[in-house]
């Protein structure tokens, strides 16, 4: 059997405080497979941020593996995308929208295959009309479309989201998460989204792990028993949408730090 | 906004103009403004001035550059770490206010009354601004902005150049901005005190010894304020090109 796209192993983080050692993650372990969405979702303060600042190898772990293809990590690898929930500082405000997008490829990918692939990336998040404005000059959804053209465009193996969609308003929330479903597809990619947001964790994905309270570790793996393509409207009403939604609330309810309540 | 200022100009001109004719103030103190701009007029195309000035541009320029060198480089370095800008922050604090024509009778010894002592100054007196406006834009560098480059695959030093430099731009601009009309009155400065044989500040002396010859003074003096509004300009359009977006970010 081939290896998991993406396998945690026994992930642990602590750091240093004036308080003594403070454990974020206290040996996570799981994997996702090519062709699946998976959210993680928890309560604030559940070491999230860590957890995909470490797969993403922006941080060195203090203990456990994480293996991307079967290869062992060290440092930031190839094949991972990241989309941030600050858009503003993600984005390079000297550079204009199309060169935003083209940025990661700089010096990796010859100059014609950079210019397809802004113009399919803008194109696929709907604004190909934009490539030549500042991203300054866009509202907030259409910035952090941008961030995901970008994102597109480097072709990742695996496309980490950092809470993307928790500083847009309700209307624009739900059109991107829609456009991500879209292009998804489209590219036929593997998605690990963290969010705080239980009814969007169980909107979006093939699967909901649900983290406890630091120290962290996982407390639920459910799989969401609903068909593509959704739709706000009908996929939520669903009694399949409202059981999953409820079982994943009640485990984050219940979990407190290092595990479920007895 | 043009018309504003030249009215302004205009306004000054004429203010001044009464003040001298009406003997408001001594006539040796200051001779009225249309005589002074007709002196002005002579000295533009008089060689022997224009080569002082010439002087005391290179002697700038030259002070200028050293100070360019050793502050970016240096800044970048600073900023980028954590650790080394809080130690350097508070060595520069008590460096800077140190006056650098203060240390002129000091350079003198050191490097003699002519271009490397002038440009040392100058040196001296543009570098902390500089260094603390180019530490202080790296330093500021958005961490989002970095992480998203470090995520990218790149490397430490790929992100500095890539990002954090360009992202630094404004602020070392603004450095430049305050300090180029700095390093012209630091050259002329050093001219007067240091004894210097050429240039604009030794021209200047020279004039103030001679009978009537304030009016060579004071229009000196309107020329050199012409040359540092026309470098003043040469900045903005510099910001204008390369630090729009730091502005209209804001709006």
């Amino acid at each position: 059997m081939s290896p998991a796209l993406l396998e945690v192993t026994d992930l642990r983080h602590s750091y240093q405080t004036r308080q003594g050692e403070h454990t974020v993650l206290d040996g996570l372990t799981f994997s996702v497979e090519r062709g699946e969405f998976v959210s993680i979702v928890g309560p604030s303060g559940c070491g999230k941020t860590t957890l995909l600042r470490s797969l993403s190898g922006l941080l060195r772990p203090s203990g456990g593996t994480v293996a991307l293809g079967g290869t062992v990590i060290d440092g930031v690898p190839q094949g991972l995308a990241m989309v941030f929930q600050d858009y503003r500082g993600s984005l390079f405000p000297w550079r204009r929208v199309g060169e935003n997008v083209e940025f990661p490829l700089l010096g990796s990918v010859p100059k014609s295959e950079r210019r397809r692939r802004t113009e399919e990336s803008l194109e696929a998040v709907g604004l190909a009309a934009a490539a030549d404005r500042y991203p300054w000059q866009l509202s907030g959804g259409m910035q952090q479309r941008v961030a995901i053209a970008r994102a597109l465009a480097m072709r990742p193996e695996l496309l980490l989201m950092d809470e993307p969609f928790a500083s847009v308003d309700a209307q624009t929330r739900s059109d991107l998460e829609d456009l991500l479903l879209r292009v998804r597809e489209q590219f036929d990619m593997t998605i690990l989204f963290v969010t705080h947001d239980v009814d969007e964790s169980v909107y979006l994905s093939t699967r909901v792990l649900s983290l406890s309270k630091a120290p962290t570790v996982q407390t639920a793996d459910v799989t969401v028993p609903l068909a593509f393509p959704r739709d706000q409207i009908t996929t939520r009403e669903e009694g399949a949408f409202v059981t999953t939604r409820s079982e994943v609330a009640r485990l984050i309810r219940q979990a407190g730090p290092g595990g479920l309540a007895a | 906004m043009l018309r504003r200022g030249a009215t302004g100009v205009l306004g000054t001109l004429l203010v001044w103009e009464v003040v001298a004719r009406f003997d408001l103030l001594p006539r040796d103190a200051l001779p009225p403004a249309s005589s002074t701009i007709a002196r002005a007029a002579e000295l533009v195309v008089d060689t022997t001035f224009l080569g002082n000035v010439g002087a005391t541009l290179w002697a700038s320029l030259v002070g200028y550059l050293l100070a360019l060198v050793v502050a970016l480089p240096l800044g970048m370095l600073l900023g980028l770490s954590d650790r080394l800008y809080l130690v350097s922050s508070t060595v520069i604090e008590l460096l800077r206010p140190l006056p650098p024509v203060g240390l002129v009778p000091l350079l003198v010894l050191v490097a003699g009354q002519g271009l490397e002592m002038k440009a040392a100054v100058v040196a001296l007196g543009c570098v902390w601004p500089l260094l603390i406006n180019t530490i202080h834009g790296v330093h500021a560098t958005d961490s989002t902005a970095r992480a998203t480059a470090r995520s990218f695959g790149w490397s430490r030093r790929q992100v500095a150049i890539r990002v954090v430099w360009p992202s630094a731009i404004p602020s070392v601009l603004t450095g430049v901005r305050i300090t180029v009309s700095v390093a012209l009155i630091l050259c002329v400065g050093a001219e007067f005190i240091g004894g210097s044989t050429a240039g604009l500040g030794s021209w200047l002396l020279q004039q103030s010894m001679l009978p009537g010859g304030i009016e060579s003074v004071c229009a000196g003096v309107v020329i050199a304020g012409s040359l540092g509004l026309l470098i003043n300009g040469a900045v903005s359009a510099l910001e204008t090109r390369f630090a729009a977006w730091a502005r209209r970010e804001e709006a």
